[in-house]
């Protein structure tokens, strides 16, 4: 058969249900650079956020991070500190928060929390063995399932070894919130 | 706008089977399956440019008060060709979002003071993780994001800043600077 190009707007099944094959075992397919990979094939939602300003949070307390200025949004997915995808699948979801404790080297122990819906599904913790911490990012990634309701936050907590005020800090986007979606997983 | 209903397409010659071209959207529908078991994707379908990068050949010394370039002078694959083991700059050739992980492992330590790790896009900073936390000898930091760049002159380093301290930057695989494009994002 000689080289050609077919060219159409649609391909499905012949029967309207079952699997199209591209090509077979040994060959290539190239969708060229400069094309748009959308639906199943593209890695979305997925979304990117910060915290834009300081939060304060109280002692020995988990709080929800105010992550409230994006980078983007496909689908849009994140509002009001939650990711949800709405799209059933499994997402890469990774973050990082920077807290601090304010006028001496009280960091006792730092936790970043990853919620699905409303309920702690991942901790990582900052954990020194003396209290000489005064800041701190304490980074979280995990892959996760959602079908199309579930929704994600990110929480923090702190001990401080005495009373005073802790924040979660915004320099330079160092307390960020982000997701996309695996293909084919 | 015509449909083609069919089971299976394969090149007429050759083994690569182009789809679409530059400009172009390939829609899969949401909902529907993408097998690519066994085959090989290129063009706008795969994760590519990406690359992964390390520090080999001794310990990089890392001066005080001041951004400096961490260098990742070791591939372990670079598709695209788009990081330089010289510059240590990655520098996409294809428009569009990217994941940019870096995770470094630091010998020295001990001291109190503070430890910054950049994420730089051209000459500013777009991602901080810090440490203040007078971390033992070794220890590790990373920071994670996902940036846009154009394809053409943009670039990313990770950088490094720490106060009156003599850390080192570990000559290992421990030490590395990666990314891949995220597809359809």
């Amino acid at each position: 058969m000689a080289d050609g190009t077919l060219k159409v707007g649609t391909i499905t099944t012949s029967s309207g249900s079952g699997t199209i094959t591209l090509g077979q075992s040994g060959e290539t397919i190239n969708i060229p650079s400069g094309a748009t990979v959308s639906g199943a094939g593209a890695m979305t939602p997925a979304f990117e956020a910060y915290l834009s300003s300081d939060q304060s949070i109280s002692d020995d307390t988990w709080t929800k991070v105010n992550i409230d200025s994006e980078v983007y949004d496909t689908n849009p997915s994140f509002a009001s500190n939650k990711f949800t995808p709405g799209v059933a699948g499994k997402y890469f979801i990774y973050a990082s928060v920077l807290i601090e404790t304010t006028g001496g080297h009280e960091y006792n122990l730092g936790q970043t929390g990853l919620y699905k819906n409303g309920s702690l599904f991942r901790t990582n913790r900052l954990d020194p063995e003396s209290a000489s911490m005064i800041a701190a990012n304490v980074p979280i990634q995990a892959v996760v399932t959602a079908n199309d309701t579930d929704y994600f936050e990110l929480y923090a907590y702190m001990d401080r070894t005495s009373g005073g005020t802790i924040n979660i800090k915004t320099s330079t986007q160092s307390t960020y919130f982000g997701a996309y979606r695996i293909i084919g997983a | 706008m015509s449909t083609l209903e069919t089971n299976l397409i394969q090149p007429s010659t050759g083994t690569t089977l182009t789809v679409g071209a530059s400009g172009d959207t390939i829609d899969i529908p949401s909902g529907a399956t993408l097998d690519a078991t066994g085959a090989t994707i290129t063009g706008a379908l795969a994760n590519s440019p990406s690359f992964s990068a390390y520090r080999s050949g001794g310990n990089q010394t890392l001066a005080n008060n001041t951004d400096v370039v961490l260098q990742f002078n070791t591939e372990l694959y670079d598709v695209g060709s788009c990081y330089d083991t010289s510059t240590y700059r990655f520098t996409p050739n294809v428009a569009g979002k990217y994941f940019i992980n870096s995770i470094i492992k630091l010998n020295g330590g001990g001291n109190s003071v503070l430890y910054d790790l950049y994420i730089y896009k051209n000459t500013t900073v777009v991602r901080t993780t810090r440490d203040e936390t007078t971390p033992a000898d070794p220890f590790s930091m990373q920071v994670s994001a996902i940036v846009e760049a154009n394809g053409s002159s943009d670039y990313f380093t990770i950088q490094f800043y720490q106060a009156s301290s003599s850390v080192q930057l570990s000559s290992s695989t421990n030490s590395a600077f990666e990314a891949f494009k995220l597809i359809g994002v």
